[in-house]
């Protein structure tokens, strides 16, 4: 293996080698028929929307905000069950042995998955954001500028589950890592605020601000209600420094998870 | 080798993490169209709104629309309570339509049916049964602790602990005072409360030697109510414009005004009752300046004036 | 046992062996059990006597982790028994594809209805430390509703895993399970802007979709009192009924496509 492992490779060629694979399989299996339900859900609300009418801009308003906000966690939910299978189905149908008897690295299997799965995250997370931009009526003034950061951002935090899913798919059982991610994301900015208030009691307020901070908050890059609000964009400072927390949340679990598999006994 | 230094480096910036990214608050702004409570009321009675059933536009309006069902004993009704309906008299609103459809306007057949034995249900016409409020307060407490900045739901809390237990009251609204020090409702709701410990320690005390020690306290708490309301009233003429009210200008309504008029008037009254009326008075001409037309403040400036000419 | 029950027994009994051996129910209730141990550790202004916020936090939490649990499991157990070719030596003996399909519902059913009674004895333990009362009669009618809406869910996912791949099976079910009171909503409401043709629509998509709210009790269970008595023998029988023909319903179709199914 060791010897297998030296020979000279592209890694970049390995890495979308197995990007490519997970994509294939995708599409073999079938599974963007799970994409395909959701567009046809975005069409159902448009046309009772329709049915129904629009009686003033806050109305209006409010179903873009919804609407996005349903594109933003239908993409998060399917980055989730997708980045958390990879690993354990792999080992689980042994498909992963034979696999990593080519001269492929451990962590180049983990990150060639990982784009896999961010990738079918940004693709369905662009889809449905597209559908629901279009679909829902824009009565207001809303900012151009903020509209590409809360892409951006979105597409940065589907990066960063992707990468935490992946890493915990290996400590954790499929289930909790499920719950638990899930449960971030869905609460992320309210969990977060919840251990900090009470931390606070038991271990003083700063200690509690800089503990609970460790906590993966997805809240922070879903900014598509401060879009719908009208609110101008983030400056400068605070969206490079969304985009590096996010960059930083990935690369660790990704390193994290290359060094936990690299070590695992198969 | 190249994993070692990844991992270093990127475990390094997570390490800084709290002080790297701790500013890092994108959707911490005032104002906006979520947060406009009008906004708020106008998608909420709208019939999408309607049509989704009980889907409201943000997690705080999900909790309170949970406190609603709990003053209703669980009863779903369409959005009928107004912020100062639920901190008072909620009323009795037979006639508000619930989330559930009645028998005689029901075309589901037996699905209706089962739908209003398993649900609670209560035919709409009849007058609306309010339980006491004590169990709402949990999802208060839920409410601040994952939203530290909602001056609402400090206040609304408050108001139901000004019942239940005043003196936790007065330590939640200390809270929220500290986690929105510009806040001027909270503090018009903290003195509110204050005032409420110190008369019920006063009516309760029985015999002489307590009802001393009652009146220190009822000193105590009145002369922190004054200070709170002071305060408030001090926020208030540095955030409202200057003039009289007009609806919705710069994202003021008239709950934000009943709660700006408020503050100012018991700042004056409780400075004139634990403090210098000649303070009191130059305070109240000062605040009625800055609202221009408050017919209380007006009384209160005449009344003071006519009482310090009087006075020796 | 009589013989043709024998063979859907060992099938339901290796399903729930299966489940049981498997860390993945223990490891969600024990994350369920921390995640409304550290709601419940909230000092909530020193009150006494606040019954319903812990009812409704437990039992909100163990509906939900019961059906995602009955979703994954009843969602993968015929795609597994393809995708590993267990599927063949065990219809290569004398045991029919109806006997197979019922043993591996009964096994899920089980499986759930084991982790649904982990969360209810951690729910009253719960209930009984903090010297809580329990509506009993309606705390029983909730446990059965739950088991009979759970019926319905896993025998949807059998016939939804039959039609699309795993991963979307699972999906499509908790999407529905999570959206379907959004989607009887919908319905009932949108009746009223619609126009005659319409409101026919509405009509039979009432009685086309089942609405999985009517076996959801914990409302009354969590505000019991003198206002919410126990539910009648027959509103029970009936949503009871409402729940069986549902699941025949799904059960026929799961079939259907399984026997189609070429080996």
């Amino acid at each position: 293996m060791q010897a297998v492992a030296a020979l000279p490779i592209n890694p970049v060629r390995s890495i979308s080698l197995v990007a490519r694979g997970v994509l294939l399989e995708t599409i073999r299996r079938q599974e963007f028929y799970v994409l395909f339900i959701l567009m046809g859900v975005y069409v159902l609300g448009m046309i009772v929307t329709m049915v129904v009418g629009i009686e003033n801009k806050a109305v209006g308003t409010f179903l873009l905000n919804l609407g996005m906000t349903m594109a933003y966690y239908s993409a998060m939910v399917l980055t989730l069950l997708t980045a958390a299978r990879q690993v354990p189905t792999e080992m689980e149908n042994r498909t992963l042995y034979p696999l990593l008897g080519k001269p492929l690295g451990r962590g180049e299997y983990l990150v060639g998955k990982w784009l896999a799965a961010a990738g079918i995250g940004a693709t369905s997370l662009a889809v449905l954001m597209a559908l629901a931009w279009i679909g829902a009526p824009r009565m207001e003034e809303y900012d151009a500028m903020m509209l590409a950061q809360t892409m951006i951002l979105a597409v940065l935090s589907v990066s960063m589950l992707a990468a935490l899913a992946l890493a915990f798919s290996l400590v954790a059982p499929q289930a909790v890592n499920v719950v638990v991610l899930g449960l971030l994301v869905v609460v992320g900015d309210a969990a977060v605020g919840f251990a900090r208030a009470r931390a606070a009691p038991i271990v003083g307020p700063s200690a509690a601000q800089w503990i609970t901070a460790y906590i993966p908050n997805f809240s922070i890059l879903d900014t598509v209600t401060r879009y719908t609000d009208g609110i101008g964009p983030l400056d400068g400072a605070m969206f490079v420094g969304l985009a590096a927390y996010a960059v930083v949340y990935t690369g660790l679990a990704l390193a994290a998870g290359a060094a936990i598999f690299g070590r695992r006994s198969l | 080798m190249w994993r070692i230094v990844l991992l270093g480096g990127f475990g390094t910036a997570f390490a800084l993490g709290p002080l790297l990214f701790s500013g890092l608050r994108p959707n911490d702004y005032k104002g906006g169209r979520s947060k406009s409570i009008e906004d708020s009321i106008e998608r909420n009675t709208s019939s999408v709104a309607r049509v989704l059933g009980e889907v409201r536009t943000s997690m705080s309006d999900i909790m309170f629309m949970k406190t609603e069902r709990y003053l209703h004993n669980g009863i779903g009704y369409a959005p009928h309570l107004t912020e100062s309906e639920i901190m008072g008299d909620a009323g009795s609103h037979e006639g508000t339509a619930t989330t559930i459809r009645s028998g005689d306007s029901d075309f589901r057949g037996f699905v209706g049916v089962l739908e209003r034995k398993v649900k609670p249900w209560r035919d709409p016409s009849l007058p609306h049964i309010h339980s006491d409020g004590a169990e709402l307060l949990p999802w208060y407490r839920l409410m601040t602790a994952s939203d530290p900045n909602c001056e609402r739901c400090y206040a609304i809390g408050g108001w139901w602990l000004k019942t239940h237990n005043p003196e936790e009251g007065v330590k939640f609204l200390e809270e929220g005072v500290a986690n929105n020090p510009d806040s001027f409702a909270i503090r018009f709701m903290l003195g509110q409360v204050l005032r409420e410990v110190a008369s019920t320690d006063a009516t309760t005390a029985k015999n002489p030697a307590e009802t001393g020690a009652a009146g220190d306290k009822l000193l105590e708490y009145s002369v922190r109510a004054r200070d709170v309301f002071a305060e408030g009233a001090e926020i208030v003429m540095r955030v409202r414009y200057n003039g009289a009210f007009v609806e919705n200008k710069a994202e003021w309504n008239d709950h934000v005004e009943d709660d700006a008029t408020g503050v100012c008037r018991m700042a004056a009254l409780m400075e004139e009752k634990f403090g210098d009326p000649v303070k009191a008075l130059e305070m109240a001409r000062r605040y009625h300046a800055k609202f221009v037309a408050d017919r209380p403040l007006e009384k209160f400036i005449e009344r003071v004036t006519k009482e310090l000419e009087k006075a020796p | 046992m009589a013989g043709f029950l024998r063979s859907p027994w060992l099938i339901a009994r290796s399903v729930l062996i299966e489940a049981v051996r498997r860390r993945e129910i223990y490891a969600i209730v024990l994350v369920t059990v921390l995640l409304i141990g550290a709601v419940m550790s909230i000092d909530f202004f020193n009150l006494k006597d606040l019954h319903k916020f812990y009812r409704e936090v437990a039992l909100r939490v163990m509906g939900i982790a019961t059906a995602l649990t009955v979703i994954v499991l009843a969602s993968r157990q015929l795609p597994r028994e393809f995708q590993n070719r267990t599927i063949y030596p065990l219809l290569a003996k004398p045991v029919g594809r109806m006997a197979f399909l019922a043993g591996k519902l009964l096994g899920v059913m089980m499986a759930g209805a084991f982790c649904l009674g982990l969360f209810m004895s951690v729910y009253l333990a719960g209930a009984l430390y903090l010297g809580q009362p329990v509506p009993w009669v309606l705390f029983l009618q909730y446990v059965t509703l739950q088991l009979a809406g759970m019926l319905v869910v896993a025998t949807l996912c059998f016939w939804l895993s039959m039609l699309m791949n795993l991963d979307a099976a699972i999906t499509i079910g908790a999407i529905f399970y999570f959206t379907s009171s959004v989607i009887s909503s919908v319905i009932s409401n949108l009746y009223d802007f619609a126009d005659e043709f319409g409101r026919m629509g509405m009509t039979a998509m009432n009685y086309a979709i089942p609405q999985l709210a009517l076996f959801d009790l914990s409302e009354k269970t969590v505000h019991a009192g003198e206002m919410w008595p126990p539910l009648s023998a027959w509103s029970m029988l009936a949503v009871l009924a409402y729940g069986f023909v549902w699941s025949a319903l799904y059960f026929s179709l799961a079939l259907v496509w399984f026997r189609r199914r070429p080996l």
